[in-house]
């Protein structure tokens, strides 16, 4: 990837070389929100609002900073913000106004690997291709920044694993529900969110916090299942953790099969557990009601 | 106690003790009247609506959090700032956006609010989405964060949970059915399709007479009846959650009716004579009453509630004599049975916790449960009805001797329970429930589809068909005590009288 | 009535210590099972991840799990022992009427007991098992062993996606937990109904847990077994 040529306002994903390790990676999850002030941070679709609780920012990673440092002088030209004149200025989205190169002054690895992963991907498509403009997709369908998934006002510093990857299992959820949905379905959802098991996987785990890889190739879904299972070989990779299409590119018929396939033998089986359960609940019902007419009978 | 040494010994500090007290008293006054000097320009400044936002030059130093940070509403100082940033813009009359080339304003006057009953509540207290960038608000003003839904007013609030609270107590008298949501809003454009501002923060006095006539018209397009429908009587409590009011001279013609029949029955109960008393009535209630109090507080206490739950409930003697005339019964029965103790219960939970989820559930005619519960208890009471008439017309058994008495009560309970489904299917046809919620009511919901292949204009014929049956209903509880029904109180009666037998 | 009587009932023995211990071990099995997986799949509600708390979390309710199925698929392998043994050793009959080997009577049987239900005719002569009796065994027997296969897909992963496709490993989670389903809703319903709950036998049948049933129970209950003796 060579550097492209990008409008100087907005921020953009740039090349970068190879990130640093995992542990490094792992390290940095101590730096997001908590959820309740993550819901404080981000309203239903996404955009931080006008206010700041300076209650919660002073008990944030951040608390120290003073404005300026992350928000610069709030200059454009000659005109300061907030500008009674050109009120227009205001009408943005402050997750897609904000440069985002800030952060990684004290974020280095983490902002290097969210360059190699999809999500960056995604978001240099989406500003660069003018076919998808950035004003017609929902904020749901949008490729996610930093402050997509991270509250830059609320986030406490120091969480563990547990605590951050519970969390992150809904802040990926906003955007990637159905993906939550069969993953909150399968052992590993439960184990890990509802049981609490700090050996079970999250949604970050397997995918990379940061990195946000599409486990589609086989060797990188090995490579991700090896962490925790090694004596996985490829087959093992086929088993399908998120059993749904939605998502799912057209040409992967494979993987519609095996969704197809789960989920006729899931309604068959539906169908024979009802009619089998109806049919001699039915039976014992009737029976009893006759045995209790004949013993009724019996004692007169 | 002081005494006279105590005094004079005080007097070698006094000249300290007394400079002392002055620098108080002064330093007191000055904080005084420092306060209400506060207070006075403060609430001058309030009133004044000075701008909160220093001056916009380049060069001058600015705090951020002046503007941005989270005022604390829950303090009359922090609503009022609240209100103050916010008036800023929406006070002036520039204050205006475009739609569809039109200009709309989105001026308030800040006297409807000062002046209102939410005076001391900040703005972004009820329109929690709007201070952000882009400038809207997707949600619209929460009233259900402070106020309950049901606030007391449930009778009225009942039918109206797909209502929302804005259409109703704002002054734009414009509303339209949100297809997306399935709720009543107040609508951005009036009856001329000319785009309004929804600003007017004046609340609107629910009591007027013309005042529900905003849905209830004819032709109206929210799925709202045409009339106005009086609210269930008590007296359907037999199978409604209902309020505690009679609802209309029909209801109290038909309790009236029901009174005077309790009455007669009990008056000719007691002609008769009791333990040998024959001619004083107060004698005779005195022996009963004595009779019933002495059983009560007894041991035989538990056979009376063994009779209860196994003769009353469960019909046990009539399972003893037939396993199909249990079973016809049991389906006309336990059903009525369940809704009376289901509507009982929903009374109690909706005046002890209207807030609850249980009492939304339980209200909300279209909760999952309820539509469920209702339509499954209708559908057995419909099935028995039809298996009793089958057993009385067609196969007529040799023990079966059909009285117009009996046909009678079958047919008000039949023509009950169709009514009530009709009545349903039109309810839901005509205030468009969305499929999924429509779902849990498995017979109401295809019948709505069915009924939606007719070009009838539901709104118009669905006040009928609710008073109908309504009317049905007022039949059936003035028949109670005249006709064959009479066994609902009769039997329990007798059963209990004879627990001792066998 | 039988406390008039000056002897003791003459009683048959039904099931041997073995069949009876069994039993026992599959009832405490099974109940185990079913605890400790509807912990798992329901792990949502809190009256699962209370219990699952109360066993000290995901690991170990994977071990109990585990730990259950092992006694209960035991019980099967014992079993099928048992079966060579009375076969070869005991030459019993497996096929035969009083066997659990299921018939066409069976269906006839089981037309005439619905009759029966409905006031239309009178109740079958049963053998030494009944239709419901054949069903439950079978029932039991073929679900069992899914449920063991199953099982052990899900208990190793990497080695059965070597012999089959991964997808494989979730078609075996979908028939274990339907499968379940079945079983604990006919097990803890139906069978406690028929065999322990149903007015005539109320309130427990004894004779699965000490073997014995007396002369008027046969008569009553299995007729066909009792001419055959």
């Amino acid at each position: 990837m060579n550097a492209f040529m990008v409008k100087s306002k907005k921020w953009l994903p740039e090349q970068k070389s190879f990130g640093r390790s995992l542990l490094f990676c792992l390290m940095l999850f101590a730096a997001l929100p908590s959820p309740r002030s993550l819901e404080a941070a981000i309203t239903p679709d996404g955009q931080p609002g006008w206010f700041v609780d300076m209650g919660l920012f002073a008990a944030s990673a951040h608390g120290t900073f003073s404005c300026e440092q992350c928000h610069g002088d709030m200059k454009q030209g000659q005109t300061m913000h907030p500008d009674s004149e050109n009120p227009t200025f205001l009408k943005a989205y402050a997750n897609r106004e904000y440069d985002y190169r800030r952060c990684q002054s004290c974020h280095r690895p983490s902002y290097e690997q969210y360059l190699e992963g999809a999500h960056a991907k995604a978001l240099l498509k989406e500003q660069t291709d003018s076919a998808v403009g950035s004003n017609t997709l929902p904020e749901s369908k949008k490729a996610p920044t930093c402050g997509s998934c991270h509250s830059g006002h609320y986030a406490r510093a120091h969480l563990s694993r547990v605590e951050i990857g519970r969390e992150m299992v809904s802040v990926c959820g906003k955007c990637h529900p159905a993906q939550t949905a069969t993953y909150l379905d399968n052992y590993h959802g439960k184990a890990a969110v509802n049981l609490g098991d700090k050996n079970a996987a999250f949604c970050t785990d397997c995918h990379g916090a940061h990195h946000s890889v599409s486990l589609k190739d086989k060797k990188t879904a090995l490579a991700a299942c090896q962490r925790c299972h090694p004596d996985a070989t490829e087959g093992f990779t086929q088993v399908v953790i998120h059993p749904t299409i939605k998502d799912l590119p057209e040409n992967d018929t494979q993987k519609r099969a095996h969704v197809a396939l789960i989920r006729v033998v899931t309604v068959l089986m539906s169908i024979l557990v009802i009619l089998v359960v109806g049919f001699f609940y039915g039976h014992s019902f009737v029976w009893l009601l006759r045995e209790l007419h004949e013993k009724l009978r019996k004692h007169k | 106690m002081r005494n006279e040494r105590q005094h004079h010994k005080n007097r070698n500090n006094m000249g300290k003790r007394l400079m002392g007290q002055f620098i108080k008293g002064i330093l007191f006054l000055s904080i005084c009247s420092a306060s209400l000097l506060t207070f006075f320009i403060w609430s001058a400044e309030a009133n004044q609506t000075n701008p909160m936002m220093p001056p916009l030059l380049e060069g001058k130093a600015r705090d951020c959090l002046e503007c941005h940070r989270y005022p604390n509403v829950e303090t009359n100082a922090g609503a009022f700032a609240s209100q103050v940033f916010c008036l800023e813009c929406h006070q002036k009359d520039s204050c205006t956006k475009t739609v569809h080339k039109e200009k709309v304003s989105l001026k308030i006057d800040p006297e409807d609010i000062r002046k209102g009953r939410h005076a001391f509540v900040g703005c972004i207290q009820c329109h929690t989405d709007v201070a952000r960038s882009p400038h809207q608000s997707k949600e619209g003003a929460q009233c259900l964060s402070c106020h309950p839904f049901h606030n007391g007013a449930g009778e009225i609030h009942a039918p109206h949970l797909r209502v929302r609270c804005q259409a109703c107590h704002t002054v734009s008298k414009f509303v339209y059915l949100d297809k997306e949501s399935n709720e009543v809003r107040p609508a951005h454009t009036n009856d001329k399709k000319m785009p309004i501002g929804l600003t007017d923060h004046a609340l609107q006095d629910t009591d007027r007479a013309d005042f529900c006539q905003r849905c209830h018209t004819q032709e109206n397009k929210v799925g709202a009846a045409d009339i106005i429908l009086p609210s269930k009587s008590f007296i359907c409590i037999m199978c409604h959650d209902v309020s505690l009011t009679m609802g209309g001279p029909v209801f109290w013609v038909a309790f009236i009716l029901l009174v005077i029949g309790i009455l007669a029955t009990v008056h000719f109960w007691f002609q008769g004579s009791v333990q040998g008393e024959e001619k004083s009535m107060h004698r005779k209630i005195g022996f009963v009453s004595e009779s019933i109090w002495g059983t009560i507080f007894s041991s035989d206490f538990f056979t009376i509630l063994k009779t209860i739950l196994l003769d009353v409930i469960l019909q046990r003697r009539l399972l003893q004599e037939s396993v199909k005339r249990w079973f016809i019964h049991s389906l006309i029965f336990l059903p009525i049975l369940f809704r009376f103790l289901l509507s009982v219960f929903t009374f109690f939970v909706s005046r002890i916790g209207p807030e609850s989820s249980l009492a939304v559930i339980l209200i909300d005619k279209n909760s999952g449960f309820m539509a469920f519960v209702n339509d499954l208890c209708g559908i057995l009471i419909l099935l028995g009805i039809v298996l009793a008439a089958l057993q009385r017309f067609i196969i007529k058994p040799p023990h079966v001797i059909a009285e117009a008495k009996d046909n009678l009560a079958l047919l008000l309970i039949g023509l009950l329970v169709f009514l009530g489904f009709l009545a349903e299917g039109a309810r839901i046809l005509m205030t468009q429930l969305p499929p999924e919620a429509g779902l849990y009511s498995f017979i109401g919901y295809p019948l709505s589809g069915f009924l939606s292949l007719t070009t009838i204009q539901w709104t118009a014929v669905y006040p009928y068909i609710w008073w109908a049956h309504a009317v049905v209903g007022a039949i059936f509880v003035a028949y109670l005590p005249f006709g064959k029904m009479r066994h609902m109180f009769n039997t329990p009666l007798t059963l209990l009288l004879n627990y001792k037998m066998k | 009535m039988t406390t008039q009587e000056k002897q003791p009932p003459e009683t048959f023995v039904r099931f041997s210590p073995l069949q009876r211990l069994l039993h026992v071990a599959v009832m405490i099995g099974f109940t185990g099972l079913a605890i400790t997986g509807f912990s798992l799949k329901f792990s949502d509600q809190w009256w699962a991840g209370g219990f699952a708390w109360l066993v000290g979390g995901a690991g170990h309710l994977a071990y109990l799990h585990r730990f259950f199925a092992v006694i209960t698929y035991g019980c099967v392998l014992v079993h099928i022992l048992w079966l060579f043994y009375f076969k070869l050793v005991l030459k019993g009959s497996i096929t035969g009427p009083q066997s659990l080997f299921p018939k066409v009577q069976d269906i006839k049987d089981m037309f005439q007991h619905m009759g029966y239900f409905f006031g239309k005719r009178r109740i079958p002569r049963f053998n030494r098992f009944t239709y419901w009796e054949k069903f439950d065994y079978l029932a039991l027997f073929l679900g069992m062993n899914t449920m063991g296969l199953t099982g052990l897909f899900l208990w190793f992963p990497e080695f059965f996606s070597t012999l089959l496709p991964g997808y494989f490993i979730n078609l075996a989670q979908v028939l274990h937990l339907y499968e379940a389903i079945l079983a604990v809703a006919l097990k803890f319903v139906v069978h406690i109904l028929t065999t322990h709950l149903r007015p005539e036998i109320f309130p427990v049948d004894k004779s699965i847990f000490n073997g014995k049933t007396t002369r008027e129970k046969m008569m009553h209950e299995h007729p066909g077994e009792l001419d055959s003796l």
